[in-house]
């Protein structure tokens, strides 16, 4: 009982070590130090830009992105060419089973002349 | 100077104006960080940042609030990001230790003695500051500001945007929370 007792109060002493608590400070020349790092942050835009830039997973980005353009380019050319010769075999067949005309009276007008 | 003047100039990059915020609340952003972060660098490095960051999205200040409930909100903000990105590596160090690509990162000694803190009470509020890292982020930053700067709950609550209530719930969470670690501490080290 004792024992709980003593253990209560260890634990709430803890809880209020902190009352009485002094305001700690930084060190001397603060504001120097923050012109210092305004004026860096602003200088370092380039260099940030730069670095973000240079960066392994953003070239690396970069690449495959340029890569999967250039693979949809090329996919697109290939279906073009495809499309194209099939437009050009359907014509041929057309034209040699006369399915290109297109009524009764335009099959017939080559004969009367 | 009064704060809306204040505000106006640094609106317009006045860096004189800019000089005297620092000087005004250089300490309560560094006690605040401090707080939260536990690491005397890393609290200087954040709040310069948090200064750097006010410099720079002033403009969007609407004057909606009082200009320290929002330097406090920049700061917690920041803290929490710095104490996220130091976990993120942590956990990255961890993963190249597996893979052994880089051995483990030591961990630094544990105990962290906030300066401003009276001499009879430094042991004890060091066991304190280690149960507060174990806290979910919300009663972390709660608890830090009414225990470290001595914010009202209402003040509390216009800096974490949050109502009276929800802060009166999350500081008892975090009392309750701090309890049971600090019970199993005494428990294990008696």
């Amino acid at each position: 009982m004792k024992q709980k007792q003593h253990m209560d109060k260890q634990v709430d002493d803890t809880l209020n070590s902190l009352d009485g608590l002094q305001k700690a400070s930084p060190g001397p020349y603060f504001f120097t130090r923050v012109q210092a790092r305004l004026n860096r942050n602003q200088k370092d835009v380039w260099e940030q830009t730069l670095s973000f830039l240079t960066r392994p997973a953003v070239v690396a980005a970069s690449v495959f992105a340029i890569l999967l353009v250039d693979i949809i380019a090329l996919t697109n050319l290939k279906s073009t060419d495809n499309n194209q010769a099939s437009i050009k075999q359907a014509e041929v067949f057309a034209e040699e089973y006369d399915f290109t005309i297109a009524t009764i009276y335009d099959y017939t007008k080559p004969d009367n002349k | 100077m009064n704060e809306q003047e204040l505000i106006a100039l640094l609106k317009e990059g006045d860096e004189s104006a800019f000089k005297e915020l620092v000087i005004t609340w250089q300490d309560m952003v560094y006690n605040t960080v401090l707080g939260i972060v536990q690491h005397e660098e890393d609290a200087e490095d954040v709040s310069q940042e948090v200064f750097v960051q006010v410099f720079q999205s002033i403009s969007s200040f609407k004057s909606e609030s009082k200009l320290s409930t929002w330097i406090y909100r920049i700061a917690t903000t920041k803290s929490l990001d710095h104490l996220r990105k130091k976990k993120r590596k942590k956990r990255f160090a961890f993963v190249q230790s597996l893979f052994g690509m880089q051995d483990q990162e030591k961990e630094l000694p544990a105990t962290f003695n906030h300066p401003g803190i009276i001499l009879d009470n430094k042991e004890k509020a060091a066991v304190l500051f280690k149960a507060l890292e174990k806290l979910p982020e919300k009663q972390k930053v709660a608890f830090t500001l009414h225990k470290v700067e001595g914010l009202s709950y209402q003040e509390i609550g216009e800096v974490m945007q949050t109502t009276l209530p929800a802060v009166e719930s999350l500081i008892h969470r975090a009392k309750g929370n701090l309890k049971k670690q600090l019970t199993d501490y005494y428990q294990t080290h008696a």
